[in-house]
């Protein structure tokens, strides 16, 4: 499986996340959400966006840039609702850097903060929700876009309308992402430090985020088993009898299964090892049937405790 | 749990003919039947009639095993009755006490109820408030002709414990006390609180600084007495002749989001624009509704361009400029206007506004923090409002070239902005520390209107920069240099109307002002919607030595739930938007309060200041009956100007008219008496009928009186 198939796959499975785990959590269903907030331990100016599939980011309207991303569900708006409200959002999902704890555009000196940055706020895509952020950092209009291109992997572009061919500088702390890839007129001209060629008027840099950055991780939803079954689970798999992409979970332990195992039939009784291994290694004992879409592994997206709390669910379904 | 009833009394031995007790006796050594501060018969039915003091009867309580509760029934018929269970009085009624039972107990005669609503169980110790239910009830003492209520509070952390006398004193139908005596154990540090809600009452003051609304009472570490003063609001329905309500269907959004009109926007062509407080921007064109934007945070007040072009929309950490450029009935450009000033994320720093000027100069306000960050008076009342630094509790206007300029300062909770046909602008704030009551202020360049903790952002400190952009925001300061009350007393710009909190209201909002003609005989009046009253009330203003100044009248209540909202539609009709939250939230709504055209209401237009009293102007002609100086009420009282928590009204008497006289139209009733600068005056007129037949339902005006005539 490709990184690209895996990470359609993932997000389809997170696409069943549309339905809501909590009647205060904002839910991102098939247009990309945009909520100003407040998010604990960040700047009071945060724009969190939540786009269909279960990416999303915040941008920082003090810093104009994207500063963190998270997987999962978008926002609990609960902070907001209850009583006076004003206790701001909380991200559902692990928050995770993205390398920029400072004012990272710069024209000409990347070692000096800019004489003037101003956050213009944000055009909408009248399609699909997307927000374009507009900032101007010492009389340079920038555009800013912000995507994913993968499991945990983040995709920046700028964009300079009608500037001169002037250099720019971004500032990004490599040490906080996996990887960092560079688009076209962009280079490491220091520690940290991107350049972009004058000629570039389209920008992007992608960044592969380290798992579960802990220095951001401030308020991960416990979900239950049946919020687990829900986000993760459900797209595939019924909890009725219904067929799905793959098997029911009705009356799934005890079940006589038929497989495929390292390419040969096989028959086997559903239990917890078998229930395990599927969720971890998919692909090791398909039931005969559903080989078709092949499914991704939750190994490194539930912990070992989810996975626990999960199957004491499934093992519930009767 | 509970100990033995240290007393019991019943009317077996037949009527008590009792004898006022003098000295203190306490019921653990009395027999019921000695049990006497005052004396009764039995009327007819087995009625209790108190004839001399307070008589004391036993009710038998609902569930087993809990006390009986206390009626006390008095000769001045007030009655009351205390639950030795919760520590709490649950009513007071007048008329009948109450009914001895042939059977044996006694039947409170609780027609004419007036409900307490004071908490069960309401003490509570130490900062976080501990609370335990199962304290020690000592029993009933007699003494000075009054029923004391005796108990022993005890705290487990601290080992401590206090003795608690209680009594109720009743001055008359809508005014009583609580005293209370409290010996502590030892000496103690900690606050000894006693919660009760304000709401419920149109005030209620404790002694000095510790009013708090709606919250704890923090009694001062080894405090020996205590008041609560109760003064219960009339809070009949009104609506004056002419006007009515009607409820417009609102979109309920998908949760978590709510309607909650915070702010009406009107455009040329009768589309109405309304943020919401979960931040959303609704429309209604055509009665249909849409959502026009989302995602804002905590919108509050928008404005219409004059040519249509987007709206602005205020929220919590910005001006945004809202557009919809391919005309799909959706925003599509949020455009930051405006955010050069601090917004630390703190839950009360509220942003409201814009209202613009004809010249397109626009204008928002900010609310101080609750909590963190600097007060005015370090030591003093421990809840007081604090800035960041950097632009809280500000009116700030940016101009149509683009300069934001810090305009006016000393907000506190300014919910309300507003602007008049002159372009004057109006604010409203929310009563609290150094802010007596809620007000109605008219803003000026420069102004400081009272809350000292925004005046360090002011150039003679040179702590903030004019701007707080990307390049001059400035950390929160480590310290702050102290605030002379001597220096910024003088500087402070006197609120134009006191809007009486909770006589009128408790929590104001926009003030909107009614056009010339449509609105009845009230064109150019301010119309202010309280949150808590559910009302709407009605603001006289006229200039007085240069400045404004005037009187608030009741207008409208009740009205569906935390009204708060209001605009003036381009036809002259008065929108009132109500939030879900709030102290006393029903579910949100809009309501539209329209005139009937060629209708005459029966009010009080104006109370105009004379140089020797005041001119009512009624709005119609007075019946032929003749009116003496008895007929008026005048009451004159002052507010404090301090850190504690709002004020009671101080300095506070009636003053005697010396004569009254009504114009040969019958329309103006004059009034004089000696008057003096910076007092309030409550008028109140006799319920007068008009010569068409109508009554004086809202017979009364409250007029700030800062300057007298020159």
């Amino acid at each position: 499986m490709t990184l690209s198939q895996m990470s359609s796959a993932l997000l389809l499975l997170l696409g069943g996340m549309a339905s809501a785990q909590k009647e205060t959590d904002i839910v991102v269903r098939d247009k990309t959400v945009v909520q100003r907030c407040a998010l604990a331990g960040a700047s009071s100016r945060m724009v969190a966006v939540g786009v269909p599939g279960g990416f999303n980011y915040a941008f920082d309207g003090q810093r104009c840039a994207p500063v963190e991303a998270w997987f999962g569900g978008f926002l609990d708006f609960n902070g907001e609702t209850n009583g006076r409200g004003g206790n701001g959002c909380k991200p559902l999902g692990a928050r995770r850097s993205l390398g920029i704890d400072t004012v990272p555009f710069r024209l000409r000196d990347p070692d000096a903060l800019p004489n003037s940055v101003r956050f213009h706020g944000y055009r909408r895509n009248a399609q699909t929700g997307e927000p374009t952020f507009l900032f101007e950092v010492d009389g340079l209009q920038v555009e800013q876009q912000v995507r994913s291109s993968g499991p945990d992997c983040v995709t920046m572009e700028l964009v300079f309308p009608g500037s001169e061919p002037i250099e720019k500088f971004y500032r990004i702390n490599p040490s906080e992402h996996v990887l960092v890839e560079l688009g076209e007129g962009i280079r490491w001209s220091g520690p940290g430090i991107l350049q972009i060629a004058g000629s570039v008027q389209k920008a992007q840099v992608k960044v592969q985020l380290k798992a579960g950055n802990k220095a951001f991780v401030r308020e991960v939803v416990e979900f239950s088993g049946a919020e687990l079954y829900r986000n993760f689970c459900s797209a595939c798999h019924s909890a009725d009898g219904t067929k799905l992409i793959g098997p029911t979970f009705k009356g799934l332990w005890g079940r006589e299964e038929a497989v495929t195992r390292n390419g040969k039939p096989e028959s086997l009784t559903v239990d917890d090892a078998y229930v395990r291994q599927s969720i971890l290694e998919p692909q090791a004992a398909i039931v005969q049937g559903y080989e078709q879409v092949p499914m991704a592994s939750f190994s490194g997206v539930l912990t070992k405790d989810q996975v626990e709390r999960l199957m004491a669910y499934l093992k519930g379904l009767e | 749990m509970y100990p033995p009833l240290l007393f019991s009394f019943s009317h077996r031995s037949g009527p008590w003919l009792g004898i006022l007790l003098a000295g203190v006796l306490t019921l653990s050594s009395l027999s019921a039947a000695d049990f006497q501060v005052g004396s009764f018969e039995l009327g007819e039915g087995n009625e209790v009639v108190v004839t001399k003091g307070s008589v004391v009867r036993e009710v038998q309580p609902s569930e087993p095993g809990k006390l009986p509760c206390i009626a006390v029934g008095s000769a001045d018929g007030f009655h009351y009755l205390y639950d030795p269970n919760q520590f709490a009085m649950q009513a007071i009624w007048t008329g009948r006490f109450g009914q001895e039972h042939t059977a044996g107990g006694f039947v409170p005669g609780m027609t004419n109820l007036k409900s307490f609503s004071l908490r069960a169980n309401p003490w509570t110790f130490g900062e976080k408030p501990r609370r335990k239910l199962d304290h020690e009830w000592l029993g009933l003492e007699g003494r000075d002709g009054r029923v004391w209520f005796r108990y022993r509070l005890s705290d487990e952390k601290t080992g401590l414990f206090w003795e608690v006398e209680e009594t109720l004193e009743t001055v008359d139908e809508n005014q009583q006390r609580l005293l209370f005596g409290i010996k502590a154990s030892g000496h103690t540090e900690e606050h000894l609180n006693y919660w009760v809600r304000q709401t419920d009452f149109r005030r209620l003051s404790t002694d000095g600084q510790q009013n708090q609304r709606d919250t704890l009472k923090n009694l001062y570490p080894n405090q020996k007495s205590f008041t609560i003063a109760f003064y219960r609001r009339k809070e009949s329905p009104t609506l004056p002749h002419g006007f009515s309500v009607r409820e417009l269907a609102v979109p309920v959004p998908a949760m978590p989001f709510r309607f909650e009109p915070t702010g009406f926007g009107f455009a040329q062509d009768g589309t109405v624009y309304v943020t919401t407080r979960t931040g959303g921007v609704w429309r209604r064109k055509n009665e249909q509704w849409s959502l026009f934007a989302e995602g804002l945070h905590e919108a509050n007040g928008i404005q219409v361009t004059p040519d249509g072009e987007g709206v602005y929309a205020m929220q919590k950490p910005e001006l945004t400029f809202l557009r919809d450029t391919d005309h799909d009935g959706i925003a599509d450009v949020y455009q930051t206007v405006e955010d050069r000033f601090r917004f630390s994320g703190q839950y009360h720093e509220f942003a409201y506004g814009p209202r613009m000027n004809s010249r397109g100069d626009l204008f928002f306000t900010t609310g101080l923090s609750a909590g963190g960050h600097f007060s005015a008076a370090p030591g003093g009342y421990p809840n007081q409002m604090t800035s960041s630094l950097g632009y809280r509790g500000w009116v700030m206007k940016k101009d149509s070239a683009g300069n934001l300029t810090p305009f006016a300062s000393g907000l506190r909770s300014p919910a309300g902005i507003g602007m008049n046909a002159k372009d004057e602008l109006f604010v409203t704030d929310n009563q609290g520390d150094w802010v007596a009551s809620s007000y109605l202020a008219h803003v000026e360049e420069g102004d400081f209107l009272g809350h000292p903790a925004s005046l360090w952002d002011r150039p003679e400190f040179g702590l903030t920069p004019r701007l707080l952009d990307y390049k001059t925001n400035m950390p929160i300061p480590k310290e702050v240099p102290p605030l002379d009350p001597k220096q910024f007393t003088k500087l402070r710009k006197l609120p134009a109307v006191w809007l009486a909190h909770g006589d009128l209201t408790n929590s104001p909002g926009h003030p909107s002002f009614a056009p010339k003609s449509g609105f009845g005989p009230f064109g150019g009046q301010a119309f202010i919607a309280d949150l808590c009253h559910r009302s709407v009330v009605r603001v006289f203003l006229e200039k007085v030595g240069g400045r404004y100044q005037g009187a608030v009248f009741p207008f409208l209540r009740p009205l569906k739930s935390a009204s708060y909202s209001t605009a003036f539609d381009g036809e002259g009709n008065l929108w009132v938007g109500s939030v879900g939250r709030g102290w006393t939230a029903g579910d949100p709504a809009i309501e539209l309060i329209h005139f009937e055209p060629g209708a005459v209401p029966f009010e009080i237009q104006r109370m105009e200041l004379t140089r020797s009293g005041f001119d009512v102007v009624l709005t119609q002609p007075i019946d032929s009956r003749t009116l003496s100086a008895r007929d008026i009420s005048v009451t004159e009282y002052q507010y404090n100007y301090w850190d504690g928590y709002g004020s009671e009204p101080i300095h506070e008497k009636n003053v005697p008219v010396d004569e009254v006289t009504v114009s040969a139209d019958r329309t103006v009733v004059s009034l004089r008496f000696p008057q003096k600068a910076e007092f309030i005056y409550q008028v109140q007129l006799p319920v007068l009928n008009s010569r068409s037949g109508l009554p004086l339902e809202n017979n009364y005006g409250i007029y700030t009186l800062n300057r007298l005539l020159p």
